[in-house]
């Protein structure tokens, strides 16, 4: 073959690699992507831009992550990092091909590429190391065409000199994880409950395909949301009570903790949510993320802490992306209508680490609208099969204030487990509204058509095995 | 051609600055950031940077026994550090009157001026601070820095990231006349107390079979032999519900008597044992008596809210190294319904500064935390309503000369602390405080990092982050003996 046929079929091979690149970062793994941009703060503000300086590599951070913050533009992920890769390897195509010795120096280019495609695939790498890399094989390029051999030996080596300590620092902190099918149905799940897509997070968690845990927490989120948690608990996988809550402790992979704020913001813990948005922040590869300063903002609002609020908002005004929604923000704190939004009217106790039960029943018991608490309590209690503790906690918070306008199927079907047999069954029946359907329902499970009720809480109760 | 784009170029940097031309009354103060209007400064404090938001230009003029004039093309007055150090010089004593001017767009405004009192009496040089993120009960990264409070100069003391994550609290200076000795605690596996005299560090562990764990909070008595500490089994707990975010309760607390020359560790039967919980011990001026704090056990944490800490002495007898046979009790918060902690004795002897909450040990989350005076001639107790901010106010230090005092101060935002200062004069008055001064006046806008445990010191410490991370791998710890 021609040196010239044997180009073009270089040139093809490498255009079909970056395109496949493209597709995988667009199509397969695009919140494995998008997943980045939780972990990158990036603000207009020189005070800011200044923090760079202190620390290694500070160029290809500050690039990498005003790069970073657009990844939650459609589409922009997957463009940014092929580009970036695209120049990575033909830095490493200029470097190789001025060797001799290098046989198809378009091809091997290829392989610092690839790696660094699967190293972009970790969420928890900043795009720096893409960056940094591209810089730092320009930077070599660039002293390769120094006349003269001396000086472009001593250039190359006082470059490596001054480079090779920052680019060690670029992946100090971060993990490294394969990508997965499942972890991006995960994220995708996540972003699509950011952006308050809940129909979609609803038919996705009740798919659930990998039984995750992460999808159900999810899927039990947007039902809590619409106040249906109880209706639609069972129409989808639950791990046990483990989908209703994600615990924050040590170890646990940074999204968790970040994604764990919901739920107890949702139920109106707001010092436990404010405590697990901090989590997710501290533990943040470079413990600082726009998303959780939002949260955090959001939080504090909704719990009257104006001035904490000020604060994230104030930073917020900085970005990019997330500069409308600050600059709203601290409008409305300035006005008292804004300021009226606040619900927090529970009673302050304390609580062990991933204590929910205590935190909820404070909340159902002491909060002026605590029927979410409520209901996250008894599904807690329900999921978790005990009976007893749902039946005191369904009589101290939810009868008599709640069920007035009906009783959750899931509950009548509960309640009927917890009656007590020397009691009149037709005064038990009316006390706590149990409608005929459920009765029926129940005589025909106890008959042994169980298969017919597979959503029902005497399936759950009889078969669900604990997750592990 | 070039001469005219010269001149272009002069004349828009001429009038990127305020100019002295018309301006609008502004009828208040100027809205700068940090808030520096109307203090009392030491004499040798780095200069005071600010920054007007959304100003184009600002000048700054300034009255004194001559004047002053600076400029800034933006929102950032940045002093030039040799003509502020010349300026504080001159005005030593004075009261200086400051008129802020900030140009935005095309109209200048003029501020109602404010007043500089600059104090004769300079501060401790040197300033230790811990940078956590206030995620409360755990750490990822955290680091100790000094700061020479005459510059913007830092240096990392230490770095949890070069010691296996491992917490690094309590930097703590005697402050003393004669010798310098500080203590800093490492934790984990191979950590120990890095002690410091007179630059010869040591690493102890304080732990014996006798007490119950290595030290934990205290002082270093002024010639640097004894330290006075707790022993503590300390427990985090988080709030649910409202504004307060974690508690820090002691399962058990008791307080030891280091004696660092004899490495001998020793304790009083009066403050020890499960009755009663004692923490925060410190020394008084002449190191003749031990302040502590003291309250009753309770089952914690349900009882959490009901623990209520007074202040108690002990004396001391420095000749034999032994506490006293009596406990007073000093100030009675328990029948104010109040809680104290972390008390500190003012270099002159008049007074203990300490933090008065409403309940607990831990006070640094809870809003309503303040900083109060005792007066121990008179008696007296009361908060100190100059510098208590809107949320907690704690984690106080003396400077040396008793002029100063530094604090961490969550005033603005409940969640970030930073350093404060006031003066405090022949009367106990105190001053309005003042923030930390920055290169870079904005820094405390966009840190996510709290200032946590601020202490003044007069001399640089001799380790640094290098050293502390030998200190933990590489050396093996003095093991200090428990005698009764």
């Amino acid at each position: 073959m021609s040196v010239r046929a044997d180009r073009r079929t270089d040139f093809i091979f490498v255009t079909l690699f970056f395109v496949a690149l493209w597709a995988i970062f667009q199509f397969v793994f695009p919140y494995h992507l998008a997943l980045k941009e939780r972990y990158v703060l990036f603000m207009s503000d020189t005070s800011w831009l200044a923090t760079y300086f202190r620390k290694p590599a500070p160029v290809s951070f500050l690039i990498g992550d005003w790069l970073t913050q657009f990844f939650l533009l459609p589409g922009v992920a997957a463009l940014i990092t092929t580009v970036l890769l695209v120049l990575v390897w033909a830095g490493f195509r200029f470097l190789l091909g001025a060797m001799p010795t290098v046989h198809k120096p378009a091809l091997w280019a290829l392989l610092p590429a690839a790696l660094l495609a699967f190293l972009i695939l970790s969420p928890e790498v900043p795009l720096a190391v893409s960056v940094g890399t591209c810089l730092f094989v320009w930077l070599f390029a660039a002293a390769f065409r120094i006349p003269g051999r001396l000086p472009r030996y001593v250039t190359v080596v006082l470059l490596a000199v001054l480079l090779v300590p920052s680019a060690r620092s670029l992946n100090a902190t971060a993990r490294v994880g394969k990508p997965s099918l499942e972890r991006e149905y995960d994220y995708r799940i996540h972003f699509k409950a950011a952006a308050g897509k809940w129909d979609a997070v609803e038919k996705m968690g009740r798919r659930n395909p990998w039984e995750s845990l992460v999808t159900a927490y999810y899927y039990n989120l947007s039902q809590a949301r619409a106040g249906r948690l109880p209706d639609g608990l069972l129409r989808a996988y639950q791990p046990t009570y483990h989908g209703l809550f994600i615990p924050v402790k040590p170890g646990v992979e940074c999204f968790r903790l970040m994604a764990s704020t919901d739920a107890l913001y949702l139920a109106g813990d707001y010092a436990q949510a404010q405590h697990s948005a901090m989590l997710g922040m501290t533990f943040s590869p470079r413990q600082r993320s726009a998303a959780m300063i939002k949260l955090l903002a959001d939080i504090a609002f909704a719990n009257g802490d104006y001035d904490t609020a000020r604060r994230y908002l104030t930073m917020l005004s900085k970005t990019a992306l997330y500069k409308k929604w600050a600059l709203e923000g601290l409008q409305l704190l300035e006005t008292e209508a804004g300021r009226l939004t606040v619900r927090n009217d529970c009673r302050d106790i304390l609580v062990q680490h991933n204590d929910y039960r205590t935190a909820l029943a404070n909340i159902a018991g002491t909060a002026y609208d605590g029927k979410t608490a409520t209901d996250y309590l008894l599904c807690l209690d329900l999921l978790d099969k005990d009976l007893a503790h749902f039946r005191q906690d369904y009589d101290t918070y939810y009868k008599g204030k709640y069920d007035v306008i009906g009783v959750p199927v899931l509950y009548q079907e509960a309640l009927l487990m917890t009656f007590d047999e020397n009691t009149s069954p037709a005064g038990q029946l009316t006390e706590y509204g149990i409608a005929r359907p459920t009765l029926d329902n129940c005589t025909e499970f106890l008959k042994g058509n169980e298969k017919l009720f597979r959503a029902s809480y005497w399936f759950y109760h009889k078969y669900a095995q604990p997750a592990q | 051609m070039k001469r005219s784009l010269t001149s272009i170029a002069i004349a828009l940097i001429l009038t990127a600055c305020a100019g002295k031309g018309a301006f609008r009354d502004a009828g208040s103060a100027a809205p700068i950031l940090p808030d520096y209007t109307d203090i009392t400064l030491p004499v040798n404090i780095a200069p005071l940077n600010f920054q007007l938001e959304g100003a184009d230009a600002l000048r700054l003029e300034i009255e004194g026994s001559r004047q002053y004039r600076f400029k800034a093309g933006g929102a950032k007055m940045r002093f030039p550090l040799k003509k502020w150090k010349e300026m504080l010089r001159e005005e030593t004593g004075n009261t200086l009157l400051l008129t802020l001017t900030a140009r935005f767009g095309s109209e200048s405004v003029r501020y109602a001026p404010f007043t500089w009192t600059v104090s004769a009496d300079s501060i401790d040089r040197y300033l230790s601070y811990r940078l956590i993120e206030p995620a409360y009960e755990v750490w990822n990264v955290l680091s100790i820095e000094e700061r020479d409070l005459e510059s913007f100069k830092t240096r990392l003391l230490a770095d949890n990231t070069t010691v296996e994550s491992t917490c690094i609290n309590c930097h703590t200076a005697n402050r003393g006349n004669g010798v310098h000795t500080s203590f800093m605690h490492v934790r984990g596996a191979k950590g120990g107390t890095l002690y410091n005299r007179d630059g010869q560090l040591r690493k102890l562990n304080t732990a014996t079979d006798s007490t119950a764990g290595a030290a934990v909070y205290g002082e270093i008595s002024a010639d640097g032999r004894y330290g006075i500490f707790t022993t503590a089994d300390i427990r985090p707990i988080l709030h649910s519900g409202r504004f307060d975010k974690l508690e820090v309760f002691d399962a058990s607390s008791d307080l030891i008597l280091l004696d660092f020359e004899q490495g001998t560790v020793t304790d009083s039967p009066l403050a020890k044992g499960p009755e009663f919980q004692e923490t925060f011990p410190c020394w008084s001026v002449d190191g003749k008596t031990v302040y502590f704090c003291r309250a009753v056990s309770r089952p914690q944490p349900d009882s959490t809210f009901e623990m209520h800490y007074d202040l108690y002495s002990i004396a001391f007898d420095p000749a034999t190294g032994r506490l006293g046979d009596t406990l007073t009790k000093v100030v009675d918060a328990t029948a104010l319904g109040k809680s104290v902690s972390f008390p500190k004795c003012s270099p002159d002897g008049q007074y203990i500064l300490m933090t008065v909450s409403d309940y607990g040990t831990f006070p640094i989350w809870h809003g309503e935390t303040d900083l109060w005076l005792y007066e121990i001639a008179t008696g007296t107790l009361s908060p100190l309503e100059t510098v208590n901010g809107k949320y907690s106010d704690s984690y106080h230090c003396w400077s040396s000369s008793g002029r100063w005092i530094c604090w961490a101060s969550k005033r603005d935002d409940r969640l970030y602390g930073k350093p404060y200062f006031s003066h405090v004069g022949d009367d106990g008055t105190v001053s309005k405080p003042f923030v930390l001064p920055q290169r870079d006046p904005g820094r405390y806008l966009v840190t996510l990092k709290s200032y946590n445990i601020p202490e003044l010191y007069r001399f640089p410490e001799s380790y640094d982050a290098a050293y502390v991370s030998r200190f933990y791998s590489d050396m093996e710890a003095e093991k200090m003996t428990y005698t009764k």
